[in-house]
């Protein structure tokens, strides 16, 4: 793929994927001999796109904001003629736009388990999201602005003092001065930082200005650099304050009410939704109280919201009297557009709400859905509404999770039939048997003794050995009894003891 | 012998043999009428087509479900057949929302709600639109279940019913009326002493005389609102569940005659007497 830009009536390439870079197609490449460089089969697939600076600054800006989760401190790359202050000329207009995140991992690999476990994570990271990203760790901006694009392998990772050695061997265009400076020192045969750094120090600003010796005392620490971080937006919050403490409760869900209103608001001006709501009383004298819900789906609803906040207000502690309420939002998510919806037509509307499904419509109540987990979740404790999901384990009791959300993974494994009732706690019974491994003939559990019409198995499950807590082997088998029950019936293999781990039910 | 008869135009007296013979065969046409109603979704019970023995789906309203199985004390609600209703009722056309199952005693197995398609992979749709609930309380389980069955976003309730009150139970059935939401709620067998506003009640045992291959159950109605069973044995069928994929069978009827026992009282006209099969069986 090729990113190309309009200039002086032809196509010139901006961008290039990576198969197109091993070709050897650059930027500033005409497309007419980019394409020249491609094998014949190859050049008719070819595919152009239109260089669209906004939406790429936009999408690095989101990048940038997603890369918090690696370091607090994260910047837009700095353009290469802003860095070297030198005016920029037609060359250089085409990569004078952030083309990378500058992130600021002091500290960081303490959090990471050192400094190559945190390049790996960040890797596998870029990967999952699709995103081949060329990766450099140094000690200075400079220098890994240099490696991450000059370096033959990604990640890159140098120790503090071996800036010079490892700089030496790179191009010019890595110390991020401007094309013109590059052809200047090409000229008199300077290719490499390592030239360059062998030229006496006094002679170079006449000649090439002060910006390339700037650029070389940054790369190599000798000049401190800054970076600008990208602050994401603070999480939609509000407050009141009392003249006095109140413990009047209709004051204090009028005032409840109104930061809600206000932080809603704000929600839908950024067209998010929050999955968590937390609205504060600060009590006199008293820590304060935090009254938080927790959504399915991001909501900006006030009236679904309120809903679930005033039985908590009702209930809430107001101590010696409250002082102020404030009302904050996390767990941020895009929303879609509330007035998409009211595009519907009027009878699916109605239908949906009078609970009539048979009219064939599509079904739309994930909406109704959400509203009816939260309010379950908001009075019973999130922990009581779950979602099962399937585990790739052969142990019946490991097998199946309980999770918050929902995962839709499956195991690739399946299982035999597996009885439909599993107790949490075997019940020991005493079993009647010919040989220690079955079959089974007998059953006595709780003071009866049961005959067994059929008997299948046994079916061995091993313990996981490589869990600290691995339970023993087992057999298990499927038994019929005279009375028409269908019991799964378990002997662990150490003990010889006989279990009913769940019933056909 | 003058003989008094009910028919669709009120009482008819009989003058003679002969045209107590005709009457009598008017009245076996008109039942024949009533038999081939039977395989309209007229049911009350939703779509349970007994001629065929094909599949039963729950309609709105409240049900009440008793497991007659019980291993060490421990109530063994009838998990399997609630799993096989919850897997037609997704299957339905224009069906969506979650199967809510509320109560831990209810809960089933979750490997229970996968079915294995041989050669192919497993079918977890049931279990990706399942929903468990564990409220920590009896009044907390009333309020969650008619929640549930208020809510839009339920398709299917099935909740521990053990412990409900006549009170509770009528508001639950207001609830699920109300939403045109279908709620099973699973009851212990000593339950059924307790009065309830449920819609219909059934009973699920072992059975014990299928072929000792089978997973098999009978399911006995114990009751159902506007549906009038003209024999007991009529509302027994034996349902059996298929090992290799873990999906039951079309039901089967128990013993014969429930084709001939049924009557559906909700499809017959309003003028129609309570008693309307058991005159004709008088005349």
């Amino acid at each position: 793929m090729l990113v190309v830009i309009e200039q002086s009536q032809r196509q010139v390439v901006v961008r290039c994927c990576e198969h197109a870079r091993g070709v050897g197609v650059r930027p500033g490449m005409p497309v007419a001999q980019a394409r020249a460089l491609f094998a014949p089969a190859d050049a008719a697939r070819v595919r152009l796109e239109a260089h669209e600076p906004e939406r790429d600054h936009a999408a690095l800006t989101r990048l940038a904001i997603w890369a918090h989760c690696l370091s607090p401190v994260v910047s837009l790359d700095t353009p290469i003629n802003s860095a070297s202050h030198t005016e920029p000329d037609s060359s250089d207009d085409l990569l004078a736009e952030p083309e990378g995140i500058l992130l600021d991992m002091t500290g960081s690999e303490a959090v990471f388990g050192g400094e190559e476990h945190m390049l790996d994570l960040a890797r596998q990271r870029f990967d999952r999201l699709g995103i081949h990203a060329r990766i450099a760790l140094a000690p200075t901006v400079g220098c890994a602005w240099a490696l991450a694009r000059f370096a033959d392998a990604s990640p890159t990772r140098i120790t503090p003092g071996d800036q010079r050695n490892t700089l030496a061997p790179l191009p010019i265009a890595a110390l991020r001065v401007s094309g013109e400076t590059v052809a200047a020192l090409s000229d008199v045969g300077v290719e490499t930082i390592g030239q360059l750094m062998e030229l006496p120090r006094s002679a170079l600003p006449a000649r090439f200005g002060g910006g390339l010796l700037m650029q070389l005392d940054r790369a190599l620490g000798r000049l401190p650099e800054t970076i600008e971080p990208i602050r994401p937006l603070p999480p939609p919050t509000a407050g009141r304050v009392f003249e006095g403490p109140t413990d009047r409760v209709e004051s204090i869900e009028h005032a409840a009410r109104e930061v809600l209103g206000e932080m809603v608001r704000q929600l839908r001006e950024r067209q998010m939704g929050a999955r968590l709501v937390t609205l504060t009383l600060h009590r006199s004298d008293m820590e304060p109280e935090h009254l938080r819900l927790t959504m399915a789906l991001p909501s900006c609803d006030d009236r679904h919201l309120w809903s679930l906040l005033r039985p908590k207000l009702e209930r809430a502690h107001l101590g010696f009297g409250v002082e102020g309420v404030a009302c904050s939002a996390g767990q941020l998510r895009r929303v879609g557009h509330e007035q998409a919806s009211h595009w519907d037509q009027p009878g699916e509307r109605a239908g949906e709400r009078s609970g009539d499904r048979s009219s064939g419509s599509r079904w739309g109540g994930e909406r109704e859905a959400a509203a009816m987990i939260d309010t379950l979740r908001n009075r019973m404790g999130i922990d009581r509404v779950r979602y099962a999901t399937l585990r790739a384990s052969h142990l019946p009791e490991r097998a199946v999770a309980l999770e918050l959300e929902p995962d839709r993974s499956v195991p690739a494994a399946t299982p035999n039939d597996r009885p439909t009732l599993l107790f949490e706690r075997p019940i020991p019974v005493d079993v009647i048997a010919l040989t220690p491994d079955g079959p089974v003939h007998g059953v006595r559990w709780a003071g009866q003794d049961h005959g067994v019409a059929c008997c299948f198995g046994p079916e061995r499950l091993g313990d996981e050995w490589w869990r600290r807590d691995a339970g023993s082997t087992r057999d298990y088998f499927a038994v019929r009894t005279e009375r028409g029950r269908w019991l799964w019936l378990a002997r662990a293999i150490e003990t010889n003891r006989w279990f009913i781990h769940g019933v056909w039910a | 012998m003058r003989t008094k008869c009910h028919c669709e135009s009120g009482p008819v007296t009989i003058q003679s043999r002969s045209s107590r013979t005709a009457v009598i065969e008017a009245l076996r046409s008109e039942l024949r009428v009533y038999r081939d109603e039977q395989t309209t979704p007229k049911h009350p019970l939703g779509h349970l087509d007994v001629r065929s023995g094909s599949a039963l789906s729950l309609s709105a309203g409240t049900h009440e479900w008793f497991g007659a199985e019980d291993v060490d004390g421990i109530a063994a609600p009838p998990l399997a057949l609630l799993a096989d209703l919850a897997r037609r009722k997704i299957r339905e056309p224009a069906s969506g929302g979650y199967v809510v199952w509320i109560g831990r005693a209810c809960w089933p197995y979750p490997h229970a709600l996968c079915s294995r398609v041989p050669d192919l992979d497993t079918d977890t749709s049931l279990l990706a639109r399942s929903l468990f609930v564990d409220p920590p309380d009896h009044a907390t389980r009333v309020w969650a279940i008619d929640l549930a069955l208020r809510s839009v976003g339920a398709m299917l309730v099935i909740a521990d019913g053990s412990g409900l009150s006549m009170a509770e139970s009528r508001r639950l059935q207001l609830a699920a009326s109300s939403s045109g939401t279908a709620g099973v709620l699973v009851r212990p067998e000593r339950d059924q002493a307790e009065i309830s506003a449920a819609r219909t009640r059934w009973l699920v045992e072992p059975a014990c005389e299928t072929g000792i291959l089978d997973q098999a159950w009978t399911v006995h109605l114990l009751r159902c609102k506007g549906l009038q069973p003209a024999s007991w044995s009529a509302r027994k069928w034996v349902v059996r569940r298929d090992h290799a994929t873990g999906t039951c069978d079309p039901w089967t009827p128990h013993h014969g005659g429930v084709v001939d026992a049924v009557d559906d009282r909700s499809a017959a006209p309003a003028t129609a007497p309570s008693t309307h099969i058991q005159h004709r069986r008088l005349a």
